[in-house]
């Protein structure tokens, strides 16, 4: 199959760069070997940064932060609850540091305003009354699964295929060009190789591997970090802590829960993403001293990210991105590091490298047209307003006179399922999941998983048992660290799958 | 509230009397109106559907989890919107307007003779069943208990509140707690009463049952009888007060039938009775038919929407006050 641009890796940079292109006009494929969002993408903070974290340590990275968030919320305000941040110290954090993140908020041009603890506290009720010095900044939750969605819908109205669960395997490269791209697609739908003329490497944390396919080297560090999902929303704005950025800095409300993070260990290979005890009690201990109520909070899940680092080791590192031309290969661009809040920028300017190499001169579209539809439609229903935010253009296509809920943690409609099975990428459980939720909640599954197969199966030939454990060992994966009452879940959910169903005896 | 704690076992649905009733779909049952439903609070409204619950309690008690579902469910009842007011639950408000009670009064025999004890009967009582406000009355008096039955007296508030109008709930009890200074005793048959005024209003109110436990009426009563043990005495009050109820009876001589299923809800309460009429006596129905099958002669229970609710199935109901009442 010959085609202008292969993209490996469909994560944010990459289905942003899907889009770009095929807004260009060019002829693109994307690739990933999992779902889209396999990686960092689909296991980061969900955070919209305002470019306040890194004012003081990677103004780059915050001036890039600033600009690209005010350009997101233009274009995708379906995706993004526009919450707003707090930057809030403690009487045990150096008090310079709210005087040079001050100044630094200025010289970077990230948006901010102090106010007063009073004022915080009532803004934020569940805020550490202690608390000293306040700003607010304009940081936003977007839903990462959403955003990517979106770039790739657009993409492929605009002509671009997108694939996944299809990896590549292997590259032929003759006379400093790489001329035949192998791949392996796990529903058979991509038979031969792929010709590409211009291959752009946006793998995120596997950046390196996929660059060894054509014997060039991208350097990368590989660095973990923890998250946690509570039950419910335990704040209204993103909380950071206001000093030298740190582990378990940050409280992110999202859809159903709050996601406490980050820790930062360095990672042995991009799979490794296990989030361990420490990482859990480590987190809830530090984002409870902002928001006291976290401390006897029920905690759904833990999960990790990998991220890959351009020089330095975790915090040191600068959140900035790179591109690269390979070493000894003419039609290889790689793109590493960045945030899923400068995907948009990071895609714009592969994009740029990459039409200087075909030689097409149309310019970037992606800041200018909306990726979905706006934020709030006038006299929409809210039920409407939850469909926008997971499915944007995709939510007028569901039904909701069907009022049935298939999950019941995150009141999700039978015919959202049918909806998104119909378009064909959701080969797993989990590919339903991260489309929908129906899964993400408190109950891990529990309640929506066999209704959720049994309509996957009215589509598709498939071995259910063994979709069922795929899916159930990657959801125990995020709670093998529970405990309290999630453990009581826990124990539900092993005696009803082991006792009842006789999963485990099956193994 | 604990709504977080729960772990989707399934245990208050399998309880609810609503949900396995065959015309209780529709409902979303408690875990859906008590835990999930506060999840959403865009759902604020999740309309009429939330007023189908009895309130027996059933669900609460079944939840190893111990979350408070009709608390939960309580607190979505009274952010309804106006404009999802059920008609029946609408008439109920027009005769608190007009009467100062749920139903219109149609007792007679007041009693404002300065007393020291109150007996409070309640709307149901001093409307439709009269006729058990005065088996209660004589009996008391056989006990020695010389009491006033006031006219001053209004609704206690619980259905009020079960109807998500707490403000006019509050307003009943303000009226009420003039009436219950004058007096040092207040005496209940209704348990939703009851209830109303220990929670509601912090007084020491005594439900029937609890002033007959300590003396030792007789009944001349024939033939075999089953007992309507009401969710908001056993459920509502304490357990032990649905067990006195049968102690008090068998003490009595009567011939008590002890039928599994006693325990479950009449289908009356919650404002069902008025809001969800069909649903209400389909329970009624189902549960009389579960009476009928194991030959007793009839039921007595402690409550008047119980009285009312199975009664209208057809069969003999009597209150635990007509039971014992010396004949006249
Ligand atoms: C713990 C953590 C927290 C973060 N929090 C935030 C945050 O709050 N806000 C923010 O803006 N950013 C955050 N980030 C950063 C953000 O997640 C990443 O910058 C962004 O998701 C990177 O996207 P990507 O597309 O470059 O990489 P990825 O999302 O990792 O995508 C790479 C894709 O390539 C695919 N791939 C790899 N090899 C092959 C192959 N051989 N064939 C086919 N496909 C292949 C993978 O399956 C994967 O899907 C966080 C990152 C981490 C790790
Ligand atoms: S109180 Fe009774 S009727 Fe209401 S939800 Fe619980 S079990 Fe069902
Ligand atoms: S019984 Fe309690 S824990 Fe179980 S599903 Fe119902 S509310 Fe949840």
């Amino acid at each position: 199959m010959r085609k202008d641009v292969l993209i490996i890796g469909g994560g944010a940079t990459g289905a942003g760069i899907a889009r770009d292109l095929a807004l260009r006009g060019v002829d693109c494929l994307l690739l990933d070997m999992g779902d889209f969002c396999h990686g960092a993408s689909g296991g980061n903070h969900g955070l919209l940064h305002s470019g306040g974290r890194y004012v003081v340590k990677d103004p780059g990275s915050a001036a890039e932060c600033a600009v690209e968030n005010t350009v997101l919320k233009r274009i995708a305000p379906f995706c993004i609850e526009d919450t707003g941040g707090l930057f809030v110290s403690l009487p045990e954090d150096d008090p310079l540091f709210a005087d040079r993140f001050k100044d630094a908020c200025r010289s970077t041009g990230v948006p901010t305003e102090e106010i007063g603890a009073e004022e915080a506290t009532s803004s934020e009720p569940g805020l550490n009354p202690l608390a000293v010095r306040c700003f607010r900044v304009p940081d936003g939750s977007v839903d990462p699964f959403s955003l990517v969605q979106a770039n790739i819908c657009d993409a492929r109205e605009a002509g671009a295929l997108a694939l996944n669960h299809c990896a590549v395997t292997g590259m032929t490269v003759e006379d400093g060009r790489i001329v035949r791209v192998d791949v392996q697609d796990r529903r058979g739908r991509l038979s031969s190789p792929i010709v590409p003329e211009v291959v752009v490497n946006a793998s995120g944390a596997w950046v390196a591997d996929v660059a060894g396919l054509a014997a060039c080297t991208a350097r990368a560090g590989l660095d973990q970090g923890s998250m946690l999902v509570t039950y419910g929303r335990q704040c209204r704005h993103v909380i950071n802590r206001l000093r030298e950025p740190s582990n378990g800095d940050i409280a992110v409300p999202s859809h159903t829960s709050t996601v406490l993070g980050t820790t930062s260990r360095p990672a042995r290979s991009p799979d490794d993403s296990a989030v361990t005890r420490e990482d859990v009690d480590f987190l809830l201990r530090e984002t409870s001293a902002l928001l006291p109520s976290l401390r006897g909070c029920r905690i759904v899940r833990a999960y990790g990210g990998v991220r890959p680092l351009l020089g330095g080791n975790g915090r040191e590192a600068s959140r900035s991105f790179s591109i690269t031309r390979g070493d000894a290969v003419d039609n290889l661009v790689s793109v590493a590091g960045g945030k899923l809040t400068t995907y948009r920028l990071m895609a714009e300017k592969v994009s740029d490298t990459v039409c200087d190499m075909l030689g097409n001169s149309s310019g970037c579209r992606t800041h200018l047209e909306a990726l979905g539809p706006p934020a709030d439609v006038e006299g929409g229903s809210i039920a409407l307003a939850r469909l926008r935010r997971k499915y944007g253009r995709m939510a007028s296509s569901i039904s909701t006179s069907d009022t049935r809920v298939i999950c019941s943690c995150e009141q999700v409609l039978r015919s959202e399922v049918t909806a998104v099975l119909k378009t064909g990428d959701a080969l797993t459980l989990a590919d339903v999941m991260r489309r929908t939720r129906a899964g993400m909640g408190y109950c891990q599954g529990l309640d929506c998983t066999l209704s959720v197969l049994e309509l996957m199966m009215q589509g598709a030939k498939m071995d259910p048992l063994l979709a069922l454990r795929e899916f159930l060992r990657e959801r125990e994966h995020g709670i093998s660290q529970a405990s309290g009452d999630q453990l009581r879940q826990g124990l539900l959910r092993e005696h009803v799958l082991n006792g009842v169903y006789g999963m485990g005896e099956m193994e | 509230m604990n709504e977080d704690r729960c772990i989707k076992c399934g245990s208050c649905t399998r309880a609810c009397p609503v949900l396995n009733d065959p015309l209780g779909p529709g409902f979303p049952g408690p875990r859906g109106a008590g835990v999930d439903a506060p999840r959403f609070p865009e759902r604020d409204s999740i309309g009429q559907i939330a007023l189908m619950c009895t309130m027996c309690h059933a669900c609460e008690w079944a939840c190893p989890s111990g979350i408070s579902l009709t608390l939960s469910m309580l607190r979505l009842r009274s952010g309804l919107n106006e404009a999802d007011r059920l008609p029946g639950h609408r008439r109920m408000m027009d005769n608190i307007a007009s009467c100062g009670r749920t139903v219109s009064t149609e007792f007679k025999g007041w009693r404002e003779e300065g007393n020291r004890t109150l007996y409070f009967p309640g709307c149901i009582g001093l409307g439709r069943l009269t006729h058990l406000t005065e088996a209660a009355s004589s009996l008391l008096t056989a006990l020695g208990v010389s009491h006033d039955i006031s006219s001053a007296a209004v609704c206690c508030g619980s259905p009020l509140l079960k109807i998500g109008a707490t403000g006019v709930a509050e307003d009943l009890r303000r009226r009420n707690m003039e009436v219950f200074s004058r007096y040092d005793r207040v005496i209940t048959s209704c348990p939703g009463c009851t209830n109303q005024l220990r929670e509601v209003y912090g007084i020491r109110a005594e439900h029937m049952v609890e002033v007959l436990k300590g003396s030792d009426p007789r009944s001349k009563l024939d033939g075999r009888w089953a007992l309507q043990v009401p969710c908001h005495l056993k459920r509502g009050l304490s357990p032990w007060a649905a067990d006195d109820m049968a102690s008090v009876l068998v003490a009595a001589g009567v011939d008590v039938v002890r039928v599994p299923g006693e325990d479950c809800c009449c289908g009356g309460g919650g404002g069902m009775l008025a809001g969800f009429p069909e649903t209400s006596s389909s329970i009624a129905r189902n549960k009389v038919q579960m009476y009928r099958s194991t030959g007793v002669d009839g039921i007595i229970t402690a409550c008047p929407f119980c009285s009312l609710n199975l009664g209208r199935q057809g069969i003999r109901v009597l209150d635990i006050g007509e039971a014992l009442a010396p004949k006249r």
